[in-house]
């Protein structure tokens, strides 16, 4: 696995080729980690060739993100005077039933919030939920369509705290679209978060 | 048989074919993460939390590239969360086990005292620094290689071997004449 045994660029450096062949002595690897890590992977369910195969680079454009803020800000401003305007005022009920977006709903029972998790996809055929709640088994959590046949719905009662999640849409993975992004995914594996509020005492 | 035809016969229903890919890549990231964290459990969690996660995500691994880089490159994000998550690290100090246990032989005294003198002045170093040192030099990545595992350019990177090397040269030298 040695490329080189002596890199030229300290090869004139006696202190910094001392340092580099201590720290590259081998790490012992405990056995019973070894078992534990083999006992992880046991847990987990199997890659499938049919998972994402695209990783997705975000990049930041200027000019596009005050395009899409204003884009933005003219449809809030449109459908904030057509809805004030009209003189109605939803019900919580009617505001449940056409959320569009993921959000922890009013209430608690046992410590936990129920979370109702809202995906706008009308042409999938199946969708399921998958995070750290769920050990991200992709069986564990299937989405019911909504009445409407446009978005998939589940409400999942969760504890207080931050909770990483994504979707299954049709076997591939997708990111919630109308929730901020896990700072810590990595690699093309795509996830969300929902924050759930702690109990007020 | 490559790493990428092991990663094909994982997709394709063959689960025993990760632990292959396992016994390839354990020892290096372990490494990597106990030089980088300094702290064997942490980095033993954190070698753990990786592998799982590649398991999981293998399905992303573009057999175009190296599978030893897109590892390294979830090692190294696990690592640097890591270490913001734990500030313990700000104050990091050298607490090898093994080291010290291995400090009361005294027939291994001398290699141990400089193996604990040259953990100490690697934990001093500033952490992009020492991630781009061990790369290079213990890992031996390519400087294309530690780009995409690091997303940091190369020459940026190269910058921080540099002055990787310099401050350990200054760490050490100091060292050597306290003692002499």
């Amino acid at each position: 696995m040695l490329r080189h045994e002596q890199d030229p660029e300290t090869a004139e450096n006696p202190a910094i080729e001392r340092v580099i062949a201590e720290l590259r002595t081998p790490v012992p690897v405990r056995a019973e980690w070894r078992a534990g890590l083999a006992r992880g992977l046991a847990t987990l369910p199997p890659p499938s060739a049919a998972g994402p195969r695209f990783v997705r680079r975000w990049t930041f454009r200027p000019l596009t993100a005050i395009a899409a803020a204003v884009v933005c800000a003219v449809v809030g401003a449109t459908i904030a005077t057509v809805l004030l305007g009209s003189g109605r005022r939803s019900s919580s009920a009617e505001v449940l039933a056409n959320l569009t977006s993921t959000m922890p709903l009013p209430g608690e029972h046992g410590g936990q919030s129920t979370v109702r998790f809202v995906l706008v996809a009308p042409y999938a055929s199946r969708v399921s939920l998958v995070g750290d709640f769920n050990k991200w088994n992709p069986s564990a959590m299937p989405m019911r369509r909504s009445a409407d046949g446009r978005a998939w719905l589940l409400d999942v009662p969760l504890p207080p705290g931050r909770h990483v999640y994504s979707f299954v849409v049709d076997g591939d993975l997708a990111p919630d679209p109308a929730a901020p992004r896990a700072g810590d995914d990595d690699f093309g594996v795509p996830s969300s978060v929902v924050l759930v509020a702690g109990a007020k005492t | 048989m490559s790493d990428a035809a092991l990663v094909r016969r994982v997709l394709d229903g063959d689960a025993r074919a990760f632990t292959l890919l396992v016994d390839r890549h354990l020892q290096p990231c372990l490494r990597f993460a106990t030089r980088m964290l300094g702290n064997r459990h942490d980095a033993e969690d954190v070698t753990q939390e990786a592998l799982l996660r590649a398991y999981r995500a293998l399905a992303t691994y573009d057999a175009a590239g190296s599978f030893r880089t897109w590892l390294f490159a979830i090692l190294v994000n696990r690592c640097r969360t890591s270490l913001l998550q734990r500030s313990r690290y700000v104050k990091r100090v050298v607490t090898d086990e093994d080291a010290m246990r291995a400090a009361t032989a005294a027939d291994r005294a001398a290699s141990t005292e400089l193996r604990i003198e040259i953990e100490r002045a690697v934990a001093v170093l500033d952490p992009d620094q020492r991630e781009a040192f061990l790369l290079k030099h213990v890992e031996q990545l390519g400087y294309d290689e530690m780009a995409a595992v690091t997303g940091a350019g190369v020459s940026a990177l190269k910058m921080r071997v540099k002055r990787a090397c310099e401050r350990l040269q200054e760490l050490l030298g100091e060292v050597n004449d306290v003692t002499s």
